[in-house]
Parts: C-alpha cells; structure tokens; sequence
C-alpha cells in the first residue's frame, strides 16, 4: 500500500473515530492500535499511530457540530480519491469497514452501526464505488455472506467435503481447517478472509481469523508443508466462460523427430484453453523451443496433429492471426520510439483506423506499465535507453496488440532482474485472464513465476515429456515417483528446482560421489507419465471463424504505407545512417571531383579547361563505381536486420510484395537523392557540360539496381559478414569488366572479342553506364552539337576511304596471289563471297553519300584488275566527298568562329580525353577482319552497328535493335532498366528465400 | 653545316613535292562525274621518286649546329575545331621537324614530333598511313638513323599516295606547302653570309628547282579553295625562286623513262644573293608565324 493510501486512512479513521466523540482518546486509539497492528509490522504501526493521535487531537478543537465533521470526511474522501488508484481506493474502503465493524463490537449499538456504515457509504461514493460492489464488500466484510448477490464471485474453501455447500461454489482444500472465503473483485484481484483457528500463512504474513485480505497474482497462502493454496488455483474456479467461447489448443499424441538424432519430442497430447498460462518448462536441450516450434507451425509435425478450435493448424489457419509468437529476441526497432515501435507494428496487422489505433496502443502500454516510457527510443542492447524488462515487454505489446487468441512466447524472462521478469510474467498472466491462451517456454522460473503457471508441461532431455498438469502438483507427483526426500533442496531450492533436482537426481557411486548416470532415466519417466497421465480426448469444439484473433489484415497498399513509414522512421532516427547515407555522395563527389580536377598550364600560370582534363574517363569510371558501392551499402543490410521480423510476419501472412515495395522505393528515393547530389555538386566543381539528366539518370539507375543487389544478398545470406564478404565479389567484376582497367581484347581469349563487347561484359550494368556517360559527355555537349552530324558522316567516309577499300584490294591480292600459287588453304574465309559481301557492303555505304547511284560491281570477281580499278573509283570518290565534308566543317568553324567564340566553347564543353575513348584515337589496328565482314574498330561512336540483337563494340553511339537503329544512350539506359525489372521481379517471387531454402533441404 | 642544313629541309620539301608532281588523272573535276573504271596513272599507283630522301638525309649525320631554329612545341592534342587547312599545314611543319630532329640524332624529340604528325593525320583523316606496323617500324628502327630514313620514306609514299589515290590533292599542296615553309625556315636560319651561301648553293639550286615544280602542281588547283588560299603566299616565294628557275633546262631536267627513278640533272648553278635569302628568310618567318597563329 501506498503512504498516501495509508496516510488517507489513518485520516479518516480518526475522522471515523471522532464522530463518537468519545473521550478518553484511550478506546479509539486502541482500536486502532489493533487495527494496524493486524495488518502492518510495529514500525509502521508506531509511525502511524501518532499520526492518528495528531488529527484526533486537532479534531477536537476543530468540530463542534457532526455535519461539519461529514463535511470534513466529504472533502477528504474527494480529494483522496485523486490520489488512489482503484485497488487502493477498495483496500481503503475494506479498511474502513474493518475498523467499523471493530467499533460497532466495541460500542455496539444499532444507532451506531448504521451511523458508522452511512459515513463508510459516503466516503465510498466519493472514492466512484459503485453502490453494488460496495454493498457486496460490506457483506463480506461483515460475515453475511449469504446475502452476497454476486455468487459466482463467491468461493468457499474448505478442508471437508460438505454436502451443504453443493449449490455453492466451493472447492476442497486438501489440510485446510476451517473455511475460507474468497470474493473475486477483478481478475486480477481477490478478497480471502479466513474463519478458523489454525495458523495459514498469506504471502508470508500470519493470516489472522476474521479479517479480510487481498489476494493478488503472485499471492500464495501455505496451509502446510504440502500444500499452498496459489492465485491461479482460485482463479480458475471462478473462470466460467463457454467453451465455445474460448480458444482451444489441442496437441494430439504430437511428435517431431530431427533427422539424424534421438532428439525431437515424443509423442504426448494435451489441452491449452484460453485463460490459461501454460509453462514450457524443462533445462536446456529438453526441446521447449522444438514443441513452440511444432505448435506454431514452423516445424512440421513427424506425427499427431494440432487442433486450434478443432480446426487442423494448417498453414492457412496458422497465418490467419490466431497465433501470436514471441521469439527469444527482442522485435523492436532499436531507433524508434516505444510508441513507434507498436504503431507501425500495430498498423501493419490492424485494418483499423488511425483513432483507434492510437488508442489500443495506450491501452497495451498502460496494460503493460510501459506508458511512461512511449516516447522514449529503444536503443540497442549495447546503448540501453529502457530496460531489458521495458524491452521485453514492447516485444510483447508488438504481438498482443493484435489480440491473438494464442500466444507463444519463447524464454521472455530471460536475460531479466527477477523484479523485471515476475513483473513481466505477472503481465503475462493478466493478459491470459482475458481470454487468451498464452505458452511460455521458459528454463528457470522463480517460485512466484512457477505458480502463475495455470498448467506446465515438463520436458526432459531428448523431448520426452514428463508431466503435464497443474504446477502445484508437479513436485508431489515427481516426489512420490522417486521417493526420493532431499531436506537439503527443500530448504534452499525453489519448487521448481526441487522439481528439476528430482528429476536429474544422479546414482551415488559407492564412494559416493555424484555419478553422470542419472537414477531416472528421461526415458522412464515418459513411462511414468504415460502410466499416470490419461491420453485428453479431442475436445469437440465447434470451431468459430468470428473469434478474436481472426484479424483481418490492412490492404496491401496500407501495409506498404506503414512498411514504408517504418523503414523511413527507422533510418531517420538512425543518426549514424542518415548521415552517412546522405553525406556520403556529396562527400565521395566533392573529393573526387577536387582530385580530378586537373589544370594545365596558361597564360596566367595554371588554368583549369574542361577540355583539357585527361581525368573526366577516369572520373565518369569513378562516379559509377561510387553509384554501386553506396547502392549496394545502403541496402545490403536492409532484410538481414528484418529477419527477426520476418519471422513473426510469417504468422500475420503479411504481403510480401508489400514489404519489399517499401524498401525499394524507399531506397530509390535514398539513391535519387545520393544520386542528385552527386551530380550537382560535381558539376559545380568539374563544370561539367553535358546532358545532366542523362548523367543524373544513368547514376541512379545503376544504385537502384545496386539496391536491388543488395536486398537480393540481404536476403539470400544469414550474417551480415558474409554480406560485406560478397560484396567485392560483386563490386570487382564491374570495375574489371568495364574496359576502362583492362581492354576487353586483353581478357582471357575464351570471353574476349574484337567485333563486339564481351557477352560477360554485357551482364555487367557499370559497362552499360560507363558507354552511357562517355557517349552523353562526347555527344551531348554545346560544343560537339555543331558537329557531330558532319563527323560521322566524315568518319564513315574515312574509314572507307582509309581502310576498308584499301584493306579490300590488299585482301583480293592476297586471294589472287594464294588463287595463282595454288595455296587454296591460306586464308581459307578470304573468298569470292566474302569479297563479294565486301564489296556489296562498301557499294552500299558508299551510295549513301551520294545523290546518284554507283553501279554495283558486276564484273568478274576473280578478274583482279577489273575490280582493283573499280574499288579504286570508289575510294576516289568517297576521297573527293571526305574532302568536301571537311570542307564543309571548315566553313562551319569559321562560320561559328565568327558569330561565337568557338575556342570557348570548346574549352568549357569538350573534353578530349573522353573524346580520345569515344574515338579509339590510341587504336592501331581501325578494322577487325571477322569471318563474314572487315569490321570497323576506329572512331567507335561514329561506327554503324550490324548485330541485330544490339551488340556492338564499346562506344558506338548507335545499336542495332532488329532492324531498327537506336540510340545507345536510350538503349542502354533501357538495358539497365530491364535489369531493374529483372531485379524487382526475383525479389519479389522471394528466389533469394527459395534458393535459401533449396540449399538447406539439402 | 650550312649546306647540311639545307639538306633538310630539301629533304622534307622532296617528302611532298615530287611525289605530288603528277596531273591529276581525271582533271580539274576529279568528284563530280568520276568515272568508276578509269585507264589512269593514279589507279595503277605510280610513285615518282626523283632522289632518295635517304641519300640526302645521310649527309645530315653527325651536325652541330650553330643556330637552333625554334621548333613549335610537340602537340599532346589536336584541337577538334582546329580546321583542316590549319592541319594540313601544321603536319608540314611537324613532319619537316621530324626530319630535323632525326638528322640530329635527337630520337627521343623525334618520337614525339612522329606522336604529332600521327594526332594530326587523325584530324585529316588520313590515319591509313599510320598503321601498327609502321609505327612500329618507327619504334624498332630508332637506334639506326639509315633504317628510319627509310621508314619515313616509306610513310612518305604511302602519305601521298593515300591523298592522290583519294583525291585530296588539295591537302597534299597544303601539308607540303607546310613542310616547304618549316624546312626553308630551318635552311634560311643558319645562312647568314656569302661564305654560307657559297656553301649551300647546290642544294639551293635544287631547292629552286623543286619548288618551280611545287609552283607549277599547285597551278593545276588554283581553282580549289585550300591551294587558292595560298596562292598569294606561295606567289611570294615563287617570285624570289623564278629568277633561278628560268636559268634551269627544264626539258632535261625530268624524265620517267627510266621506271620508277627520276634522276635529276644537275641545273646551271645560280647562286641567290645573300639579300635574296635574308628576304627570304624574312618571308617564311613572317609565314610561319602567320601559320602557327591563325
């Protein structure tokens, strides 16, 4: 009790007393003297005894008529009201019926019986007891039970079977002398009062004859040695809900067996009702995770089958919310707030709105004493912000604010103070009182645990179950089996390790020490069970489908929303995160950017010219690599950190498309703004000119595919070191297989290709963003727009002019020459059809350039001077229009030198290092001779692509698609989003999951 | 020394010039009506070589020299907005620079003169001549002075039978007009008395000679836009050089009776005055600068 209660009682005690203004003071002081003495030790009793004296004193000066003192005892009664809770305001008022009815003993008059009782009534209506319960307490208080309206809040105990008390309800107490009376007034809370003369103890204090006391959860009166009288055991007697209204959980001859091992749990049926609290209890290594396991669902049965309902748990039932599971480890996330934690939590498994959700969040804390502390974060288990009792209640209220009809809690208490973990049971067991079925695996409970336990089962090494029933008879049963009398563990152990003491008792060796051999063997005590404990019959139950627990799920754009929300809270109160995920862009780009910048010497010492920075390739490389380096980090541990949620959403059959749609988006959002900034502040720096939007676009598109790789092995692997292992794995291929470090002719000869990009380069998405760069800087720039139309048309002419008609004639005189000497073997694809294509190609592209049409060559293909002269012409021709098309361009430059300063432009627009790549301007060898074609290998950009599926070499501007020409940017940018796609489509068919699980049926 | 000097830039002049003195096989409108199999001198690839370069150059061993002419800087990149009459003359000047430097034994300079010319071939679109095994011959052949000789011969015919082949004679004129201009430049810069003339004259008169042949092949595209450009320049030089050149026999000078070789008969010797090579002097410097500013 609280000083304010107590301070409040003592106050209107004397105010009590005084209304019989009585004197000498002796007789009230007396009595109250006695009162305290029966139910406070003498130092409080002393304490408060003066303060009794001190208001009866004042009062006697103070009141001359009675109304003024009513008055008085009104206000009092009013402003005490504020102070109490509700169990205090009825420890206040049974208290003042006690001390009524000790001053009605003492000046027993019926004037003064109901003078005192019409005082009580008063104070009783300011303190909002209502007028029933007040009556039905006063009757108690005052012996008549009979007139108790409420009976089935009425319980007598009593150590005799008496046929007179079959129309009440009663139970026998096995020892017990005399009767007890026992009013329920809350679930959570009774009223015991004991009419004999032998001497039973209530949570260690005398429990006297005649006087009323309360009985709480963890309350236990000893009647003797054997037998003590718990919270639960009464509480059940007063538990008279419909079956049919309860949630039912029935394990029939159930029994899972590891592959490879003796261990699992053997088959044994029992019977859960909501209500009820039921222990798991058993060492280490007994299997009380493997039966959670198997009752939840996420082990498949090896026999016997689990009835929720008298439905069959199949996956469908097991998903529809029935089923709550706690795991071990705390839910929570570290980052938010307590408040945060159940609210996303809570709108994810609720299809409720946001009113009443915020409502049944309070309800739960307040339920669960967490309230004070919901605006507090969680902190991580290192950096504690709440307490490990605080945590594990959250992890709590996280699975009970979706009202499951049966909850399994794995090991709740461990890792708790002993205060921590009764006060976390205790919550426990007043949420079974509302009709909730509540498992609790749990190793070691305290005596004041063990007994809140309506029923445990007992496991013993190897699965076996070894008893199921009512706690308070476990030791009696393992005791009477063993026959074995240990003093010594009585006095020191708990009831339950008494109970795990007798059944690992070991055999005495003949020297007496302690042997590893047990005296009972797990095995045989399943035999005793067996013999002992009758097989439950299938409780016929007609299953409902409108049982709380039944939740129907948010939709799942709710459920992305609130996914969303968490994940974005999450990180945002992550300061370490938020920080470096947004600094690390800018950071990454104003370094490399400052680095790269390289100035060249001028006029005025050292000028820094866009043009003229040899470091834009090597920059461009860089910005990619930083776009899949921060992608990847950002995500690759995104799920890894979820799996614990995951786990217990499994039970909620919460959208999976849903939940990885949040991380995605909320990643690409992340990644656009990584990207942007990047962007932006290099182009500051650089003075980039170019399309920012394709610069921007291919940046993030490459982090989201990025992101995309990093869930995909956030996923796929259990440790977040095997996820920082895999990522150079990942990271290095890019780097290697762009052909910027090594040039794709230098690979390895079996993936290495001249005509075309590596097939293994294609998979690469750096190689495609890195072309996708280059090509915007080289075409995509004020300066290069003038031109671009012109030099490809120079570079096509060029090519023929310079290599492909000379290497044509060279390739015919060879043919002649191994034709004349009758070397049939040299060159052997070097023949008529291959000149012929050549030729058909070269008349072809050359026919584009002009306005007439160049006869195609009909002659003999074999007559060498015939069609040397006639390749001749037409490298004359394409000589004559290449001169003119520079021709051209030169009068353009002069033109746009006049009108704009052309240098300047230059200078600030185009870069020669990008064009030197664009170009190939360090290639020696322009053409590749391929088995069907002389190919071009110069001035990539500007060369015409022939692979109808849009291979190409690196660099070319162009990409044959079908038959339809398209723009590389575009194409590549397409490619890298149909990665994307790909990307998105294998998380959301879970393959990561499924490959997991491939590899671990295996 | 002095008439080593020259020896240079006579050589860099016969890179371009006699190769180039040959009509055009279609006349003056090589594009607008080609005929697609033409009976001419051009498709059949004649080269006209009317004294080996390396015989010339082998005199240049072992110089010292008494004024370094100033050489513009090797170029690390080509300008793309840079025009291509620009090009065509700078790749004169570097080639003409490239045969300097070799005759120098300056190898290493070399290379990156070779690194220039390449760059601006590219921008000329005549990389053909550049191929993997040429530059690699330059590479293998730089510790023998006789063997790169060679070489750049040979880049020489392939250079001016690429453009002749591909009708760009017009560049041809340009980029030798170039090599003209750079190697007088590096000839008239050590000639600075009458002893020194006296020592060159031979060569001086060849020089002569051969440009009067330069003069005559540019005529034949005055009408095109590069050479016409040029023309008052070329008039300029042509003008000190006539007085000497009406001296020559020109019908004994020339013949391709004899193959592929052209032997050149020696002309009457005419000495220009030392007032004729300063004017020269300041014309091509006045040139080049022009050149290298534009």
């Amino acid at each position: 009790m609280s000083e304010s209660a107590l301070t409040s009682l003592i106050h209107l005690l004397s105010l009590l007393a005084y209304t019989r203004k009585t004197n000498p003071l002796s007789i009230e002081k007396a009595l109250v003297l006695n009162f305290l003495q029966a139910q406070f030790d003498n130092a409080t009793v002393e304490k408060y005894i003066k303060i009794f004296e001190q208001y009866f004193i004042g009062y006697s000066n103070k009141f001359e008529k009675k109304e003024k003192i009513l008055s008085e005892i009104e206000t009092l009664a009013t402003n005490t009201n504020k102070q109490l809770n509700n169990r205090q305001r009825l420890f206040l008022l049974i208290n003042l019926f006690e001390f009524s009815k000790v001053l009605r003993t003492t000046f027993s008059t019926d004037n003064d019986e109901t003078s005192y009782f019409e005082t009580i009534k008063l104070i009783s209506g300011c303190l909002n007891i209502s007028q029933a319960l007040y009556s039905t307490l006063l009757m108690f208080v005052l012996d008549k039970f009979h007139l108790i309206n409420s009976t089935d809040s009425f319980l007598i105990l009593t150590g005799d079977k008496l046929g007179f008390l079959k129309n009440l309800k009663h139970e026998h107490i096995e020892g017990l002398k005399g009767f007890m009376y026992v009013l329920r007034v809350k679930k959570d809370f009774l009223l015991v009062k004991y009419l004999g003369n032998d001497n039973y103890y209530i949570d260690n204090r005398l429990l006297k004859s005649n006087l009323v006391y309360f009985f709480g959860i963890t309350s236990i009166i000893i009647i003797n040695k054997q037998k003590a009288i718990y919270f639960n055991e009464l509480q059940a007697s007063f538990l008279n809900i419909a079956d049919s209204d309860r949630a039912m959980l029935f394990a029939d001859n159930i029994s899972y067996s590891y592959k490879n091992s003796n261990n699992g749990i053997k088959p044994f049926s029992f019977i859960g009702k909501s209500g009820e609290l039921v222990g798991i209890i058993g060492n280490s290594g007994t299997g009380k995770t493997t039966l959670i396991n198997i009752l939840t669902g996420n082990l498949p049965l090896s026999d016997g089958k689990v009835y929720i309902n008298g439905q069959p748990l199949t996956p469908n039932l097991r998903s529809s919310g029935i089923i709550g599971y706690v795991p071990q480890d705390d839910i929570v996330i570290d980052d938010l707030t307590v408040y945060r934690n159940l609210y996303f939590n809570t709108r994810l498994c609720l299809n409720e709105n946001n009113t009443t959700i915020k409502q049944k969040i309070n309800e739960i804390l307040e339920v669960l004493g967490i309230f004070e502390i919901r605006d507090l974060k969680i902190g991580s288990p290192v950096k504690k912000i709440i307490s490990g009792g605080q945590r594990k209640r959250l992890n709590l209220a996280n699975e009970l604010i979706r009202e499951p009809l049966i909850v399994f809690i794995d090991e709740p208490t461990s890792g708790l103070s002993s205060s921590d973990a009764l006060h976390l049971m205790k919550n426990i067991k007043n949420l079974a009182l509302n009709n909730k079925l509540f498992f609790v695996n749990i190793h070691q409970p305290s005596d004041s645990i063990y007994h809140l336990f309506d029923q445990v089962i007992i496991l013993d090494k190897g699965g076996y179950p070894i008893y199921t029933g009512r706690p308070g008879s476990a030791l009696e049963y393992f005791k009477s089996i063993s026959r074995v009398i240990t003093s010594k563990t009585e006095l020191y152990q708990s009831e339950q390790e008494q109970i795990l003491s007798i059944i690992e008792e070991p055999v005495i060796s003949e020297t007496g020490d302690e042997t590893s051999q047990r005296l009972i063997e797990p095995g045989k005590w399943y035999e005793y069970f067996k013999n002992n404990f009758s097989l439950p019959d299938r409780p016929r139950v007609k299953p409902k489908k409108d049982l709380p627990g039944f939740s129907r799920l948010p939709n799942a754009f709710v459920q992305f929303y609130s996914y969303f929300l968490r994940d974005f809270f999450s990180k945002w109160a992550n300061a370490q995160y938020k920080t470096i995920s947004l600094l690390v862009s800018p950071l990454l780009a104003t370094v490399l950017s400052f680095l790269c910048k390289q100035h060249t010497p001028c006029s005025e010492g050292i000028c820094y010219h866009f043009s003229e920075n040899s470091n834009i390739p090597a920059f461009y490389f860089m910005a990619i690599i930083v776009a899949i380096f921060v992608g990847l980090m950002t995500s690759a541990e995104d799920i890894v950190k979820d799996k614990k949620f995951l786990v217990r959403e499994r039970f909620l059959n919460l959208n999976r498309i849903s939940y990885y749609s949040s991380k995605i988006i909320l990643l690409t959002l992340f990644s656009a703004i990584q990207t942007i900034s990047f962007v932006v502040i290099s182009i500051l720096i650089l003075k980039i000119q170019t399309s920012i939007f394709v610069y921007w676009i291919t940046l993030f598109l490459i982090s989201v595919l990025s992101n995309l790789t990093g869930l995909f092995i956030s996923a796929l692997l259990d440790s977040l070191v095997a996820i920082y292992i895999l990522i150079p794995i990942i990271l290095i291929p890019q780097i290697l297989l762009t052909g910027v470090v090594v040039k794709f002719e230098n690979l390895h000869p079996f993936v290495s290709s001249k005509e075309f990009v590596p097939l293994v380069s294609d998979l690469m998405p750096s190689r495609w963003a890195y072309e996708t760069l280059v090509i915007n800087q080289f075409s995509n720039n004020p300066y290069q727009k003038f031109f671009i139309g012109i030099e490809k048309r120079q570079s096509r002419l060029s090519f023929l002019s310079n290599t492909h008609i000379p290497k044509l004639i060279e390739l015919v005189e060879t043919m002649n020459k191994s034709q004349a000497e009758g070397n049939v073997e040299a060159q052997t694809h070097i023949n008529s059809a291959f000149v012929q294509n050549e030729l058909n190609r070269i008349t072809s592209q050359v026919n584009q350039f002009f306005n007439i049409t160049v006869a195609p060559y009909k002659g003999d293909i074999n007559n060498r001077r015939q069609l040397i002269n006639y390749l001749n012409e037409l490298n004359f021709m394409c000589g004559g229009m290449l001169q003119q098309l520079m021709a051209q361009k030169d009068a353009l430059i002069s033109e746009l030198s006049s009108s704009n300063n052309l240098q300047e432009i230059y200078q600030s627009c185009y870069n020669n290092a990008i064009a030197d790549l664009a170009l190939n301007k360090n290639l020696l060898v322009p053409y590749h001779i391929g088995k069907n074609r002389v190919s071009q290998l110069s001035d990539p950009v500007y060369s015409t692509p022939y692979n109808i599926w849009g291979r190409s070499i690196l660099f070319s501007s162009q990409k044959l698609l079908i038959n339809k020409q398209v723009d590389t940017i575009i194409f590549n940018l397409v490619v890298i989003f149909l990665m994307i796609i790909t990307g998105v489509l294998i998380i959301f068919n879970d393959i990561p999951y499924k490959i997991k699980g491939h590899y671990k049926k295996q | 020394m002095i008439r080593i000097f020259s020896h240079i830039a006579f050589f860099t002049v016969l890179i371009f010039v006699f190769p180039s003195c040959k009509q055009s096989p279609s006349g003056n409108e090589p594009v607008a009506h080609p005929a697609l199999v033409a009976d001419s001198g051009m498709a059949a690839g004649n080269n006209f070589i009317i004294l080996s370069p390396s015989e010339l150059m082998f005199d240049l061993q072992n110089i010292r020299l008494e004024k370094t002419p100033d050489l513009p800087e090797p170029l690390d990149v080509v300008p793309a907005y840079l025009a291509s009459r620009k090009t065509a003359i700078l790749l004169g000047f570097y080639v003409a620079d490239l045969a300097f430097l070799v005759s120098q034994n300056k190898k290493h300079d070399a290379m990156k003169y070779l690194s220039s010319i390449k760059k601006l071939g590219d921008h000329l679109k005549i990389s053909g001549i550049f191929t993997e095994d040429r530059l690699n011959s330059f590479q293998n052949n730089l510790e023998n002075t006789d063997s790169l000789y060679m070489v750049i011969v040979e880049t020489q015919y392939s250079l001016v039978n690429l453009l002749q082949t591909s009708n760009r004679n017009d560049i041809l004129i340009v980029a030798t007009w170039g090599g003209i201009v750079e190697s007088l430049y590096i000839l008239t810069t050590n000639i600075n008395s009458n002893e020194e003339i006296s020592a060159t004259n031979e060569l001086i008169e060849n020089y002569q000679f051969m440009y009067t042949e330069f003069y005559n092949y540019c005529i034949q595209y005055s009408d095109n836009n590069l050479v016409k450009a040029l023309f008052a320049d070329i008039e300029q030089i042509h003008t000190i050089f006539s007085y000497g050149s009406l001296q020559k026999n020109n019908s004994q000078i020339l013949t391709k009776q004899s193959g592929n070789n052209i032997y050149i008969n020696q002309p009457e010797n005419h000495q220009l005055s030392l007032e004729e090579i300063t004017q020269l002097r300041a014309i091509v410097t006045k040139l080049r600068v022009k050149y290298l500013n534009e």
